[in-house]
Order: C-alpha cells, then sequence, then structure tokens
C-alpha cells in the first residue's frame, strides 16, 4: 500500500510560460505515480514571480514542498537536475511586425555580405594573393602573366563553393541527421545562455 | 661548419613551421569537416599524407623554380579547389569568433540563419571576383 504513494518527478526543460499565466505542476515536471492522484498533483499551483523580461527558477525541493502540502503521506522523490529554469515566452515573431523582421533580416543579410566581401579583399592583399597566383600560373604553364584570371576567377567561385560545403548549405548529409557545424554552434550558445541565467537567478534567490 | 649550422638552422625552421600547418590545419577542424561531408571516415589516414605531400611539393616547387608546362585548363580545377580550400578555412574561421550564431540569436533570426550564411557566400564569391577583376585593387 505504501508503494501506491510514491510520487516521482522530473523536471522539463526549456520550460516558457507567459508572464501572465498561472503556472501549474504539470507546465514544469514529467509525473510518474498512482494514477487516481496523478491529476490532483498536475493541477496544483505553482507560485509564479514571472514577469516580463524575468524568469524564475523553481527548486526541486519548492516542488515537494507543494505536494506536501496538498497530500499527506505520500513520499515525493526527484530525478535528474535540482532546478528548472522557467523563462517568459519571448515576444519575438508573435509581437514583432513582419516588416520589422523583414528589415532585421535585410539589415544583417548586407553586414554579412559587405562584411564578407570587404574581408576576403583584406585577406587578399594580406597575404599578397595576387603573387601567389602568378606562381601558380607560371608554375603550370611555364609563361608570366600579370593577372592570372584562369586561376582567379574558378579560386572566386571556389570560395564561395566551400563556404557553402563547410555550413551544409546544400544540406548534403540530409539523410543521416547531422547537425551542421552552425547548429551546433547556435545550440552550445543557446544552452549557455540557459545555465547562466538559472545559476544567476540562485544567486540573486540566495543573497 | 658553418653550412651544417646552415642546414640545421633550415631544418629547425622547417620543422618549427611543419608543425605549424598541422597545428592549424587540425585546430581549424577544416579537414575533419571535409572527412565527415564526404563520410570517408575510413580513409582518414589519407588526409594527413595529402596534407604533407602538398605542402613538400609547393615547398619544393617554391625553391626550386620547376615548371610544368601543362595546358591552361588545368589551372581552373587547380584555381577552384584552392577556393574551396580557402572558402572552407574562411567560414571555419569566423565559426571560430562565433559571430553569426551571437549575431542571428541576438535578432531573432534564428530561422533566417541560411540567408545569412548565403549572404556571406555572395559576399565572399562577390569581393574576390571584384578584387580580381576590377584593376586597381591590386599593385
Amino acid at each position: 500500500m505504501t508503494q501506491k504513494r510514491d510520487i516521482y518527478f522530473q523536471f522539463k526543460t526549456n520550460i516558457q510560460k507567459d508572464s501572465t499565466e498561472s503556472i501549474y505542476l504539470k507546465d514544469i515536471i514529467e509525473l510518474y505515480c498512482n494514477e487516481d492522484i496523478r491529476d490532483f498533483i498536475e493541477n496544483i499551483k505553482v507560485p509564479s514571480t514571472l514577469s516580463e523580461g524575468n524568469s524564475m527558477v523553481v527548486y526541486a525541493i519548492q516542488v515537494i514542498q507543494l505536494i506536501n502540502q496538498h497530500i499527506d503521506g505520500v513520499r515525493v522523490h526527484h530525478l535528474g537536475e535540482g532546478k528548472a529554469l522557467i523563462e517568459p515566452r519571448l515576444s519575438t515573431g508573435a509581437k514583432r511586425p513582419a516588416f520589422l523582421t523583414g528589415v532585421m533580416v535585410f539589415l544583417s543579410v548586407m553586414i554579412v555580405f559587405f562584411g564578407a566581401a570587404l574581408a576576403v579583399m583584406y585577406f587578399h592583399s594580406d597575404v599578397d594573393m595576387n603573387e601567389a597566383h602568378q606562381n601558380i600560373y607560371q608554375f603550370f604553364t611555364g609563361k608570366s602573366e600579370d593577372r592570372p584570371l584562369i586561376v582567379s576567377i574558378p579560386y572566386s567561385i571556389g570560395i564561395g563553393l566551400g563556404i557553402a560545403l563547410f555550413f551544409d548549405v546544400f544540406s548534403v548529409r540530409k539523410r543521416n541527421k547531422m547537425p551542421s557545424p552552425l547548429e551546433l554552434e547556435l545550440y552550445r550558445y543557446e544552452k549557455d545562455v540557459y545555465s547562466y541565467i538559472r545559476d544567476e537567478e540562485e544567486k540573486e534567490g540566495t543573497t | 661548419m658553418s653550412k651544417f649550422l646552415c642546414a640545421m638552422v633550415g631544418f629547425s625552421g622547417g620543422l618549427a613551421v611543419g608543425g605549424g600547418i598541422a597545428a592549424f590545419f587540425s585546430a581549424l577542424g577544416v579537414v575533419t569537416r571535409l572527412i565527415m561531408l564526404c563520410g570517408t571516415e575510413k580513409y582518414h589516414k589519407l588526409y594527413p599524407i595529402s596534407i604533407l605531400l602538398g605542402s613538400l611539393c609547393s615547398t619544393l616547387a617554391y625553391f626550386l623554380d620547376i615548371q610544368l608546362n601543362t595546358s591552361k585548363v588545368l589551372l581552373i580545377f587547380v584555381g577552384c579547389l584552392m577556393g574551396v580550400f580557402v572558402g572552407m578555412v574562411a567560414s571555419a574561421l569566423a565559426e571560430v569568433i562565433d559571430v553569426i550564431p551571437v549575431l542571428s540569436k541576438r535578432l531573432g533570426l534564428v530561422h533566417w540563419i541560411y540567408a545569412i550564411i548565403l549572404a556571406m557566400v555572395f559576399g565572399k564569391v562577390c569581393g574576390s571576383l571584384l578584387f580580381w577583376l576590377v584593376p586597381n585593387f591590386y599593385k
């Protein structure tokens, strides 16, 4: 009989809520328990300090306290991470008008476009790519040429191809679902931000 | 004796530069990325040999004034391959600095990230073509 009163829970990851919504336990935890009390536990309200632009941290201890306040004589077991971060749902896309996104896309695309163009010129002047191409021309044909365009033009196209290959723009290997380095980098960055905020909130909470 | 010393200095310099090139290649991860893309993990031992031969050949050609007298068509392939490599190095460098993920995240353009990459691709190609085709861009 005592076994039936055991409750196991685990925090969900990437929890996002609107700051005006109230938060229930079902939003933040995965639960394993006896079916007749599941509904009751899942609908316990969590006191929220969430506001626009301010995330909150929920500790496993708080969850155990909450459940024990509402039901007597249960044993709550916690698995995995000891705390979870609840982020206010970002208004990106929802609130921002479409044309603004368009402007943003246009601007950043322009920055990257001209930046890349400038950077490649910097690089060519810096390493004296012109002389290198002249040398290659002489090496293969035996004649010297001031503007070896027959090397330079394929080379320029090759640069574009190389970048596209590196970031897997054409998705040559979609089949095996390998993440491209860019997706990895984005994932790592988001994870870093997530754990930073979580730990920072914890610090604020203790002081 | 002085000749021996010269040889020693040259040899050590070559060791340092060779080590530097190998470290540069592996730090940027261009070759690993290439292996991953082509699915040629089985033959990974060929790649270091290829790097070695490539740098050795170019060094020899540079110092010994070798000339091949081949047709110009070969140059198109050589130029293209060199371009692909430079493009990969450039994007590996850009990736190390983390510009694009941070930029797209900050501006909320994560879904548009491939548009940004394509902009980079065309930017590089246009910049490079401008550099080579417009007179007075280089001396």
